[in-house]
């Protein structure tokens, strides 16, 4: 043991000691997880026949303002579906079909400003809620227009015979 | 002793005639047809000649020790057409003048000059002149320069550097510039205002009134182009250029001129009066002729002038917050005028006009809904021919943050309809002129409704309810203005709409509001 002992003692000072590092490349850091640039959710799926259109458009002057916007659509207080994602300054179509008569449609625009998470636009700057009958044989268009910034919007209605 | 009284005696009379004759006109030396043999003279002096030899040029020289300005007459004779010229001492010629005839007298008036040597130089334009011994007088005038035009000055290069604050006198003269390429072309006074301090400031410009001449006074900047011009006075009156915007440090360009032709005045000076003011958004900085020149609209109020003819003034509202406003505007009323209020978007594109009143009167912008971002009041005189530089305009604005239960315009179609719930009202104007009032309520269940309009002076309206596919469902009309509407209705769920609009479009009220409100019973 005592022939031992100086044997020990050199295998413990040489795990005490600082060992000697290989030189190897570091590891690539993390990569910053990128904004989504889509809200989480599914999309609202494609109807063949739909009797409901929604067009939703914005005059963007400023391409630096050029951001990216849905709108929610709710049927009755439910929501029934969504545009795209996309750019303000592309029209956004969603295609529904709704269950026919006189529904109070409500339309939900967002936006997704340069800092921050989504935005609803406050309820100053939402389009109005209103009635839209949905007969048998037609298309209703509604048509939602921002402007100035969303500071103001025109909500236009019109109506098409359905394909056949 | 005796030699000394007799010296005293004969050489005092000599001395006397010999200092007399010093004083006296200068006579030509001989031949001086040449600037080598010009005939001395000095500034402020006489000289006096005769045409003997009339196909030459008679030189003069004068020996400037300061600077100054530098006068000329001859005074016409008999058969000589007088071409008086200016030239420095490298013999270039300064200026030129032939305004009278034959017999007449020449002039130029405030020559600019600097230590050193100036010749002054008379031709004869006629061809067979015979005046070979009456002599013609020259007089000159030397005067310091302060405050003086310094000639010549008749192009942007020649330029006159003046201070912003002060007062130049010059001559509308000579009225032609006999050494511009086209010898026709009028004499004009141009003068450069460097200011060098840094920050905003407004210019002042008046010209006084000089008989037989209606001044044109433009302004430049140093690339050549005119930013504004006045001529709003006519013949015999001044101009006066108020509020002109200047970012310090620049440097622009003064433009006089005679309107007409060879229109001038020997005898009377103008005085050019420049005033340099701190800008501080109470008056109009000008140029704001464009929208990228808008003035800043930041206080309630803002004055300014209408003028240039054609011209609109314009200024810049921005709204820095994200919220709601109403924004409420007035123009007062000019002297002899009609002036028209418009709001234009943050692009330049209109979004309402205000011409609701008669010459004289102010014009009204009762509310316009505004919300983050700039917009523009523009204001512009009806005809666009007048103009008036005296009497100044005021514009105030109010902004006033939205709430439910006030108007929001613009409603004035189906598009752009105010939405409104049962139980509500809403107060509005019926203003601008042709104004027609859209709102929309939604019932979610069948319902008697009751639609009221209070009654406005000078102001019979009339109410149109319109089901949700725009079908006219009722009308209803004041028999007589101020007299209130109502429509009474059982009507199905859904969405409807209310039109509201005076059954005359040029009725209309800026002062008072009507009420409006749907009540379901």
């Amino acid at each position: 043991m005592r022939r031992l002992l100086p044997v020990l003692l050199a295998f413990a000072a040489a795990c005490a000691a600082p060992r000697a590092v290989t030189p190897t490349a570091a590891p690539a850091p993390a990569p910053v997880p990128a904004r989504p640039p889509k809200p989480l959710f599914s999309e609202t799926p494609e109807v063949n026949d739909p009797n409901f259109v929604l067009v939703v458009s914005e005059a963007v002057q400023d391409p630096s303002d050029d951001g990216v916007s849905y709108t929610k659509v709710f049927v009755d207080g439910r929501e029934v579906g969504r545009t795209e994602v996309g750019k303000k300054s592309e029209e956004h179509v969603l295609k529904l079909k709704l269950p026919l008569g006189n529904q109070p449609i409500r339309l939900e625009h967002w936006v997704l400003p340069a800092v921050g998470d989504w935005t609803r636009l406050d309820d100053e700057f939402q389009p109005r809620e209103r009635f839209v009958r949905v007969e048998d044989g037609t298309v209703v268009r509604l048509e939602l227009h921002f402007s100035e910034g969303e500071g103001s919007n025109t909500l236009a209605l019109t109506r098409e015979p359905a394909p056949r | 002793m005796t030699a000394m009284k007799l010296s005293t005696r004969f050489l005092a009379p000599l001395a006397a005639a010999a200092l007399f004759a010093a004083c006296g006109p200068a006579r030509e030396s001989g031949s001086n047809f040449t600037y080598q043999q010009a005939s001395a003279l000095k500034p402020g002096g006489v000289g006096v000649g005769t045409m003997r030899e009339s196909k030459q040029p008679h030189w003069w020289r004068l020996d400037v020790k300061t600077d100054g300005v530098l006068s000329a007459k001859v005074g016409g004779i008999r058969d000589v057409d007088f071409v008086l010229s200016a030239y420095d001492a490298d013999r270039r010629e300064l200026l030129r003048v032939h305004e009278a005839t034959v017999g007449g007298d020449e002039q130029f008036i405030g020559l600019g000059v600097s230590p050193g040597t100036y010749y002054i130089v008379l031709t004869d334009t006629k061809a067979d002149s015979n005046n070979p011994t009456q002599e013609y007088r020259l007089e000159t005038k030397f005067e310091p320069s302060h405050g003086r035009e310094r000639q010549p000055n008749s192009s942007a290069l020649s330029a006159q550097a003046i201070e912003a604050d002060g007062t130049v006198r010059g001559w509308y003269w000579p009225t032609r510039n006999l050494l511009s390429d086209d010898p026709n072309s009028d004499y004009e006074h141009w003068f450069s205002v460097d200011v060098q301090k840094t920050g905003l400031f407004l210019l002042n410009v008046d010209v006084s009134e000089v008989p037989k001449v209606d001044p044109i006074l433009e302004v430049y900047d140093t690339n050549g182009y005119k930013l504004q011009t006045a001529d709003s006075g006519g013949v015999g009156e001044g101009e006066s250029l108020r509020d002109f915007g200047v970012r310090g440090p620049g440097k622009f360009l003064l433009r006089l001129r005679s309107k007409y032709k060879g229109a001038g005045n020997s005898d009377v000076p103008f005085d050019l009066m420049t005033e340099l003011l701190p800008y501080q958004g109470r008056t109009a900085f000008k140029p704001n002729y464009q929208r990228s020149d808008a003035t800043p609209f930041e206080l309630d109020t803002i004055t300014d002038t209408i003028g240039p003819a054609g011209a609109a003034d314009w200024f810049k509202v921005t709204i820095s917050t994200d919220a709601k406003f109403l924004l409420r505007a007035e123009v007062s009323g000019v002297p002899a005028m009609e002036l028209v209020l418009s709001l234009k978007d943050a692009y330049g594109n209109d979004l309402v006009a205000v011409d609701n009143a008669g010459k004289e009167q102010p014009q009204v912008m009762t509310g316009w809904g505004v919300t983050k971002g700039d917009y523009y009041l523009v204001v512009s005189e009806k005809t666009g021919k007048k103009v008036d530089a005296r009497d100044a305009f005021t514009l105030t604005k109010k902004l006033i943050p939205w709430q439910t239960g006030l108007e929001w315009e613009p409603n004035d179609s189906t598009a752009t309809v105010q939405a409104i719930k049962p139980g509500e009202s809403v107060d509005g104007y019926f203003a601008p002129k042709g104004d027609q009032d859209w709102y929309e309520f939604n019932l979610y269940q069948k319902a008697a409704v009751e639609l009221d309009l209070t009654g406005v002076i000078n102001v019979a309206p009339e109410m149109t309810l319109f089901d949700q596919e725009y079908k006219e469902l009722a009308t209803a009309a004041a028999a007589k203005s101020g007299d209130p509407v109502q429509i009474t209705r059982e009507l199905d769920r859904g969405t409807y709409d209310v039109r509201l609009k005076p059954s005359d479009p040029a009725q209309n009220n800026v002062r008072d509001k009507y009420s409006f409100r749907v009540i379901v019973k």
